[in-house]
């Protein structure tokens, strides 16, 4: 210690005379002085962190535990700077009438919340007028420094308790601490997320990220059954485990992925049959409604006006089946003479005794309307063959309706069983021959109108 | 959870497990999930009450809006006494109700329950047959209590009597504890109880 002094002693005497032994001797004070340097550091930190806090407060356990060492937290508060309500440091202090300290925000949420009261003496508190910021204490908690959580991980951050919370969230070495603090429970499947532990991000990301998981959760299942899968089946013959384990070493994920692919295909292949199932349904309600649609495009009977134009296909056929038993007849369509009329029908059939005539009769047909019409049914009756190429040759009957006849009177069955025509209404070789039937079709028309 | 709560209980759980009760084993807390909102308590029942000797355990719900509001607590052990239902376990205890304050904890609401538990507020009752054997059969009462406390809680003390008469109704094919409690509301008049189980 004396050489360097007194080098230094020379240097400060001569300093221009030899620059060398100045530089040696400077290395050589600061080597000197530094300790004497970092003792009054250390005393002026100390100073700094126990000396300034004793001297304006009392002690205390927690506090000397927190403020000399650093090991702790904030979380270890002065009980006379806690606040009772969130049990934490104050934040905002506000001092009430009783004398209680609470932070700002604790203290408005628990006297809207219906308590109007001090939650530590239950004496009556207004918001307006017992309750006020309390400076002194706000000033106090500031001159505490704490160290940062983080600082074993190097955060160098030190201040008020209060700025700790709040340099906390975006403290640069918060991350390794939060993973510590609060992973994904799928961690284990290798979901890489990491959440703080004072957000709610791990219960959004729960909520939100649930196929991710899902597929996480697949990959760890199917590598777990690759990992345990024992080939089975080459064994069968063999017997020996082991050999037979050790040739298929490095086939199982294959024959495995085969299998998969095979189970793929089998749920497709019954997903096909259900879907052609579904299609073959489809199908069918399709032609059902077109099946409705056509008659709906049918004109409404109640709307013909007492017309029947009675188109009939292949006549000859309709012919042969007629004559070949006298109780085979064939019923028009049916047909009003008003929407609110009467409701009729036309009859062809052939004699059994005459097998060249044919029959034609109007039957008169029950219907809803049939309570407030007039019987027996007044009107007249026009039937008209109509000649598909010259209308001149159309064949046209008119006839009147008498009371007496009882066609015309109300029906008691659904088509009356009491007819009105003609017994003979054409010669059906004169139909053919007079070119009626053009394309095996005959067409008769008939009019009824009411007199 | 609200955050707020969350922090709060996270801090009280340290408090209680620092506090003395614990050394000396009156209370104890626990976790039951990770999301702080459910707890166990555990408390000892305390000296020169029928009580003494048995552990009662605790179902605590925190609520999102603690401590604005107070957590849901009743006894999971069942428990003979005039403010705890003896079928449900629901506790009348005014701090858990209105009287509900922010400053309050759960280490203070542990203790207030012990206390409950040696003074009972029979004219408040949550169980009205447990207050008014209270009160009109104060021997048959603490009886009672003791039997159920060794029944349910570990306590000391042994009845051979209330024991041979529980043994009479499991014999006709009554569960142990409704054989109990019906003996227990009948005064353990046997004939009374018989009648009750069995009309």
């Amino acid at each position: 210690m004396q050489r360097p002094q007194q080098q230094q002693q020379q240097e400060l005497k001569q300093p221009l005379k030899n620059r060398i032994p100045s530089v040696s001797s400077s290395t050589s004070t600061a080597v000197n002085t530094n300790p004497n340097h970092l003792a009054t550091t250390s005393t002026s930190a100390s100073n700094a962190a126990a000396v300034t806090p004793p001297n304006t407060l009392t002690p205390n356990r927690n506090y000397a535990a927190s403020d000399t060492s650093g090991e702790h937290d904030v979380d270890y508060t002065d009980a006379r700077y806690e606040c009772a309500i969130c049990i934490h440091w104050l934040n905002e202090p506000v001092l009430t009438s009783c004398g209680h300290r609470f932070c700002k925000s604790c203290l408005s949420d628990w006297l809207h919340n219906e308590n109007q009261c001090c939650p530590l003496d239950n004496k009556p508190l207004s918001a307006e007028h017992d309750i006020f910021p309390d400076n002194y204490t706000r000033r106090e908690i500031e001159q505490i420094k704490h160290k940062c959580p983080n600082s074993p991980l190097g955060c160098s951050v030190v201040a008020s308790p209060i700025e700790v919370d709040r340099h906390l969230p975006s403290c640069p070495y918060r991350r390794q601490q939060a993973q510590r603090e609060e992973k994904c429970p799928f961690a284990s499947i290798k979901c890489d997320f990491v959440g703080r532990p004072e957000t709610n991000a791990l219960e959004e990301h729960l909520k939100t990220d649930m196929p991710h998981h899902m597929q996480l959760m697949l990959q760890a299942f199917q590598q777990k059954a690759i990992a345990s899968w024992q080939p089975q089946k080459p064994n069968k013959g063999t017997g020996a485990v082991e050999n037979g384990f050790g040739s298929h070493q490095v086939q199982p994920p294959a024959q495995y992925a085969n299998e998969a692919d095979e189970q793929i295909v089998q749920a497709m292949y019954q997903r096909i049959v259900v879907l052609e199932q579904h299609t073959r349904e489809q199908d069918t309600r399709l032609e059902n409604l077109g099946k409705q649609l056509r008659l709906a495009r049918q004109v409404d009977p109640r709307y013909s006006n007492g017309t029947i134009v009675w188109q009939i296909e292949q006549f000859s056929a309709l012919v042969e089946r007629l004559r070949s038993n006298a109780n085979n007849q064939v019923y028009s369509h049916e047909c009003y003479t008003s929407p609110y009329g009467y409701k009729f029908c036309a009859r062809l059939n052939v004699q059994p005794r005459k097998p060249q005539m044919l029959s034609l009769h109007v039957h008169l047909m029950q219907s809803e309307n049939d309570f407030h019409l007039e019987w027996p049914f007044k009107g007249r009756i026009k039937l008209c063959m109509v000649h598909p190429n010259d209308g001149g040759q159309s064949q046209l009957d008119t006839i009147m309706t008498k009371p007496e006849i009882l066609a015309f009177h109300q029906p008691r069955e659904r088509i009356s069983t009491r007819g009105f025509g003609f017994l003979e209404y054409a010669n059906i070789s004169d139909i053919v021959g007079l070119g009626f039937c053009a394309n095996d079709r005959l067409v008769i028309k008939i009019e009824i109108n009411i007199v | 959870m609200a955050n707020m709560a969350v922090s709060r209980i996270k801090r009280e759980f340290k408090e209680v497990m620092r506090s003395e009760e614990i050394v000396q084993c009156s209370i104890k807390i626990e976790l039951v999930n990770d999301s702080w909102t459910e707890l166990r308590g555990e408390i000892a029942g305390p000296p020169d009450t029928p009580y003494e000797g048995g552990k009662f355990v605790l179902e605590i719900k925190v609520p999102e809006t603690y401590p604005f509001n107070p957590p849901k607590v009743r006894f999971i052990t069942r428990i003979w006494h005039p403010n705890i239902s003896s079928v449900t376990g629901a506790i009348c205890l005014d701090i858990l109700k209105d009287n509900w304050a922010a400053a309050m904890t759960l280490r203070t609401v542990l203790l207030s329950l012990q206390a409950l538990l040696a003074a009972a507020e029979p004219d408040d009752p949550q169980d009205a047959v447990v207050a008014y054997q209270f009160k009109d059969k104060h021997e048959l009462f603490l009886m009672t209590a003791k039997h159920w406390t060794n029944a349910y809680a570990g306590g000391p003390h042994t009845f051979p009597d209330c024991d041979s008469k529980i043994q009479r109704l499991k014999d006709m094919g009554i569960e142990e504890h409704d054989a109990r409690a019906v003996l227990s509301k009948e005064n353990w008049n046997l004939e009374k109880a018989t009648e009750c189980l069995f009309s």
